[in-house]
């Protein structure tokens, strides 16, 4: 369609004529002007454009309203793509996070209250008033992170049937506890029997449910924070596109006008400029932060909180192959599997859950607590060798004072490297979790003002573009 | 009393013999029956093989005719199956009874020179057997009707106030402990049977016991009969009750525990409607739960022994020889007395049943081992 239609209302037949001697597949454009009687107003539109582009006012209109287009589309494509990482970011540290460490506190509550049942069994009448009272704490905790998990309405349907599950589960763990304990107090073996029994619920029922909740929260967690991560390829995309375009119109200004700059569109390209490299820099700025926070902070919180996890069912296996009273080897086995999972299978060396832990701390006071951690699971896995020993020697209350303390103990037990232990990991935990915040809010916080800022940026470039086509507008008039 | 030893000196000849050769056993064997004093207890020995094993203890109050329970609880088709399962009636071992050990004798060999040279008797047990062995409430003594025993024997292999370390065994490692001599016997509620005599050598048996059915009081459960169909019947695995249960389920459905307390704990929680296990450890559920009841026969006849290296034929002679004093005195034996303190409560009703007597022991001629 080299020649352009006059006056469209006489031009019907020519324009009927330009298409139909090419007899080629018809087009859209030649079914619309086929129809003869009647004009669409697309049709009248196009016609207008025609005749406008056929003057340099008319063309000049135009490159304008499209640069005007483009960067109106920038700006908002860039609102809305910050907006949505902006969004994922805050989704993940005020919801996902959370609920993912929610989860890993709900599992490692229920871990406690189970080492903590055993260590008090094993005493018996004896029983500590502390370590009924963490019992008591560790299951209060429980429930009532399960009713926070429950009640927090971010959570799918799928986390909600598993809290529910846990929920109903919860009281009946509790109650095996307390029908143990009421037989172990008269010193019946059937005690042993029902410790065993919750034991057997707790790890094959509750801890399973708890692990799958944690599963999903952490995937949740991972994929928000892919989406907070995820380069807006769209709004850099429009971005360059509208400088290119910016670009084309101030060299064709420059050919036809020999003037090298206008004033207008220099401004607009400045700002949409400024824009592009916000957008860029503040990405590749949060980036970097959420980058600390899930591969730095993250990783080592998972490394925390898994051997913090194996610590705690170490110290429940070993108290509960004191239970068993020789019954059989199933719990120092599974003792001597946590242990290994936790510092690694050699004694001599440091590898394991915290191993890794210790290689992921990145500063002094991160890495100090990791350290006593190493420092008291080692002490502990030899103590607890030594108890073992007299334990296989027969000489029960020796190894169970070992464990627990009581009239023969040693002075030091088990159960203080334990303790140690625990603190440690808990110290260690809170550092990191306070780090992976910090790292994350410093993230977020990198986008903002770009959303502002891009429409602030988009309307000034608009008014630049405005200002500058409407100079050499006025050149003819 | 030393003057048990009269038969032979198979402490002696039975030291040279290696622990162990599974395959080639029993072709010499006979059941010889000792002279004197013997000769009583043989004839003894064959009215009770011929008809009543089971009266020699009452089972669980339930006990009814004895003569009652050896023939029903032998259904049709099982008898054949007697290596694996102790079935009610005389079992033998490649044609010898199957708790028949060597004669009592008191002739220290390596063994027991051993123990006395370290002064220290080591005895496998089990801590969590209600009145068999088990530590008692508040206190770290380790009691029960397993370690009377153990405390006869230590006193007269060495003397007053003997020095003995009792280690739990788990019941997989009982033969492993005795065979690599971490103990020097195992006292646990240790049924004899044919496939263990191929791992470790047995007193004479000191107690007798079988397999019966255990179900809360209120039960509708009668016995091991259609009673059981559709109800949930519990048993440890591996056990003997469990091998019963699968061989004739009566239309029970079976469920599977690592221990026969679990199916106490089972069966309180609603979780199973009965369990089975032999008449003695069902005794420490009855004294712990007294809702629980026995129900139908005994289907098994089982005796418990101590258990000993094959290769320590001193010790098992000892060890019988002991027996044989601890048996002996009616109604004031040492046995007697353990009996009436931890399993009367629960295994014996004054009414009804003939006053409880040890096993009677059965003596093999020659080694144990060929």
């Amino acid at each position: 369609m080299t020649h352009s239609p006059t006056a469209p209302p006489t031009s019907p037949p020519a324009a009927a004529a330009a298409t139909a001697p090419q007899d080629g597949p018809p087009s859209p454009a030649s079914a619309a002007s086929q129809e003869p009687p009647r004009r669409s107003p697309w049709a009248y539109k196009a016609g207008q454009l025609r005749a406008a582009l056929r003057t340099e006012p008319g063309r000049l209109r135009l490159i304008g309203a499209a640069i005007a287009l483009l960067l109106l589309l920038f700006g908002g494509v860039t609102v809305w793509q910050v907006s949505d990482r902006t969004a994922a970011a805050a989704t993940v540290i005020d919801s996902s996070q959370p609920l993912s460490t929610g989860a890993a506190e709900i599992y490692r509550a229920l871990v406690d209250a189970n080492t903590a049942a055993a260590t008090g069994f094993l005493a018996g009448a004896n029983e500590d008033p502390d370590v009924r009272q963490r019992y008591e704490d560790d299951i209060d905790n429980a429930a009532r992170r399960l009713a926070a998990a429950a009640a927090d309405s971010s959570g799918s349907d799928e986390a909600q049937e598993y809290i529910t599950f846990l929920n109903q589960r919860l009281p009946v763990y509790t109650g095996l506890v307390e029908i143990a304990r009421a037989n172990n107090r008269q010193g019946l073996p059937l005690g042993g029997a029902y410790l065993r029994y919750a034991n057997e619920q707790m790890q094959e029922s509750l801890l399973r449910t708890a692990d799958e909740l944690y599963q999903l929260e952490t995937r949740r967690f991972e994929q928000d924070m892919g989406e907070a991560k995820r380069w807006p390829w769209v709004a850099t995309g429009v971005g360059l596109g509208t400088l290119l375009v910016l670009a084309w119109a101030q060299r064709r200004h420059y050919l036809r006008t020999n003037r090298v700059f206008d004033p207008g569109l220099l401004a607009a390209t400045s700002a949409a400029l400024v824009l592009l490299l916000w957008l860029t820099g503040a990405h590749v700025l949060a980036r970097s932060a959420l980058n600390d926070a899930s591969t730095g902070a993250a990783r080592s919180l998972s490394a925390l909180n898994g051997a913090w996890t194996e610590a705690l069912k170490a110290r429940g296996d070993e108290n509960l192959n004191l239970v068993a009273r020789g019954a059989s080897t199933e719990f120092e086995d599974s003792y001597t599997e946590h242990m290994n999972t936790l510092l690694g299978p050699d004694p001599e060396q440091v590898a394991g859950l915290l191993g890794e832990a210790e290689e992921l701390a990145d500063d002094a006071d991160g890495l100090a607590p990791v350290r006593a951690a190493v420092a008291a699971t080692q002490e502990w896995r030899t103590r607890h060798q030594a108890g073992r020993e007299q334990e296989l020697a027969g000489a029960y209350d020796e190894a169970v004072a070992r464990a627990i303390g009581g009239p023969h103990s040693p002075g030091a037990t088990t159960g203080q490297s334990f303790a140690q232990v625990n603190a440690s990991l808990g110290e260690a935990v809170r550092h990191e979790q306070e780090q992976f915040t910090a790292a994350a809010d410093r993230g977020r916080g990198r986008l903002g003002g770009l959303r502002v800022g891009a429409v602030a940026l988009a309307l000034l470039a608009v008014l630049g573009t405005a200002l500058g086509v409407g100079r050499r507008l006025a050149e003819y008039r | 009393m030393g003057s048990v030893s009269t038969v032979g000196t198979p402490g002696a000849a039975g030291a040279g013999a290696p622990g162990g050769g599974p395959g080639g056993r029993g072709g010499r064997r006979r059941v010889r029956l000792p002279r004197g004093r013997g000769l009583l207890l043989a004839a003894a020995a064959l009215v009770l093989a011929g008809t009543t094993l089971v009266a020699a203890l009452p089972g669980g109050g339930a006990a009814a005719g004895a003569g009652s329970a050896a023939g029903q609880a032998a259904p049709a088709g099982q008898v054949s199956s007697g290596d694996d399962l102790p079935l009610a009636g005389p079992q033998l071992c490649d044609g010898r009874p199957v708790d028949a050990s060597l004669p009592p004798a008191r002739d220290p060999g390596d063994a027991v020179a051993a123990i006395r040279a370290r002064n220290q008797l080591r005895v496998g047990i089990d801590l969590n057997s209600y009145l068999w062995g088990y530590r008692e409430p508040d206190s770290t003594r380790i009691v029960g009707f397993d370690i009377d025993l153990v405390q006869a024997i230590a006193e007269d292999l060495l003397g007053e106030n003997p020095d003995i370390v009792y280690l739990a065994i788990p019941t997989a490692q009982r033969t492993q402990a005795i065979q690599e001599g971490t103990v020097d016997m195992v006292v646990r509620s240790m049924s004899i049977t044919c496939d263990r005599w191929q791992d470790v050598a047995f007193s004479t048996a000191y107690f007798e016991t079988g397999q019966q059915l255990e179900v809360p009081r209120n039960s509708s459960i009668t016995g091991f009969d259609e009673s059981l169909d559709g109800a949930r019947v519990c048993s440890a695995a591996g056990s003997t009750a469990s091998r019963l249960l699968q061989e004739q389920s009566h239309g029970a459905q079976l469920i599977t525990q690592p221990n026969h307390l679990d199916c106490l704990v089972q069966v309180q929680l609603g979780l199973a409607d009965a369990l089975m296990t032999d008449t003695a450890l069902a005794a420490g559920h009855l004294a712990q739960d007294p809702s629980m009841r026995l129900v139908g026969q005994r289907l098994t006849d089982e005796s418990y022994g101590v258990a000993m290296n094959l290769a320590n034929t001193d010790l098992v002679a000892w060890v019988n020889a002991v027996l044989e004093d601890y048996r002996a005195g009616g109604e004031d034996s040492q046995w007697r007395q353990s009996f009436d303190r931890w399993l009367a409560p629960y295994l014996y009703d004054g009414r009804r049943d003939p006053p409880p007597t040890p096993p009677e022991p059965e003596y093999l001629e020659g080694g144990l081992v060929d």
